[in-house]
């Protein structure tokens, strides 16, 4: 084989390495509204429903229905209170919410880093 | 989004999201204000009193009632925790130095020809004072992430300079740099409610 016939099978090997480790990406985190509150809670403690609507911007109902999937799949937790007379719901991500996203991250690193290989 | 310097500065960016209320600002602006009316009224001690025990409770008082129920309630990490300690014990150490030089130096004033013999003296403390209030204030700026309170610094260490050289009156520049912190910690909470109207929790 020729050097240059090296060269583009090293970038067939990257691409499809990229390819097969997106196949396996966690696609409830891959969804970017899902992506940006996992973000916003991985960076913090804790916060209530009001401030990750703020940093978000999503509708009260947007952020409810992803909350409640990101929930569902334990990876993130909701704990209800009440703070005088008003409700308040604070939520935090579970030790499974923080590896998937830990998980998801080095996936996609790798992913973009076989894609620069490839490329340059 | 997910890079490590990404989130970082994602954390920081909420992290100043809470101090965009003008809460300190104003808290800040009138003590000072309060702090020049009382030492011109010969009220020091009511003076160092507000500004040692009524700041803090004024701060979380007003945090409850117009930041959380606008911006929503939110605990940071382990790691700004202790960042926070870190600067909150610089700022102690600069208040306890700040709070002595004010009672010796209200001593002072008060002692028939005593303590303070020479105007002077007076005069060294007062610029001292000056200095160590905008060091107090740009350690606060520092440790929020904004330029606002290093600005503020340099209002009060503007004004403790002209005060020296012209010869005014402790109280007199206290006052004018506390107004100007004051206006400015209104437009500041002006602009934030305009952005942040009361938000209830609503689809959960």
């Amino acid at each position: 084989m020729t050097r240059e016939g090296d060269a583009s099978g090293a970038v067939e090997d990257d691409t499809s390495a990229a390819a097969e480790q997106l196949v396996g990406l966690d696609r409830l985190l891959h969804e970017p509204a899902r992506l940006a509150i996992v973000s916003c809670l991985y960076v913090i403690e804790k916060a209530d429903f009001v401030f990750l609507q703020n940093q978000t911007g999503f509708t009260a109902g947007n952020l409810s229905s992803h909350v409640s999937k990101l929930e569902d799949a334990g990876y993130v937790g909701v704990e209800k209170r009440f703070v005088g007379k008003r409700p308040q719901t604070l939520l935090t991500l579970t030790g499974a919410g923080r590896a998937a996203f830990d998980d998801y991250r080095s996936t996609m690193r790798s992913v973009l880093d076989g894609v620069d290989a490839a490329t340059n | 989004m997910n890079t490590t310097a990404e989130l970082k500065a994602l954390e920081e960016r909420a992290y100043k999201r809470t101090w965009e209320d003008g809460v300190l600002d104003i808290i800040i602006g009138a003590g000072l204000t309060l702090l020049g009316v009382l030492f011109r009224t010969e009220l020091a001690g009511l003076a160092g009193m507000f500004v040692a025990v009524l700041m803090m409770p004024l701060w979380a008082l007003g945090k409850k009632l117009i930041t959380v129920p606008r911006l929503g309630y939110v605990e940071f990490g382990a790691e700004r925790k202790a960042r926070e300690r870190g600067w909150t014990k610089q700022l102690l150490v600069l208040g306890t130095m700040t709070f002595v030089l004010a009672v010796g130096l209200y001593v002072a004033i008060r002692s028939d020809g005593g303590v303070a013999e020479s105007l002077a003296d007076l005069r060294i403390g007062y610029l001292l004072m000056g200095v160590l209030i905008a060091l107090g204030l740009a350690v606060a700026g520092m440790m929020i992430g904004t330029g606002r309170f290093v600005g503020y610094a340099g209002i009060v260490l503007t004004a403790t300079g002209v005060g020296y050289v012209t010869g005014v009156e402790l109280e007199d520049y206290l006052l004018a740099a506390g107004l100007v912190i004051l206006a400015c910690g209104f437009v500041v909470l002006a602009r934030f409610l305009h952005r942040y109207p009361v938000t209830r929790e609503g689809g959960r």
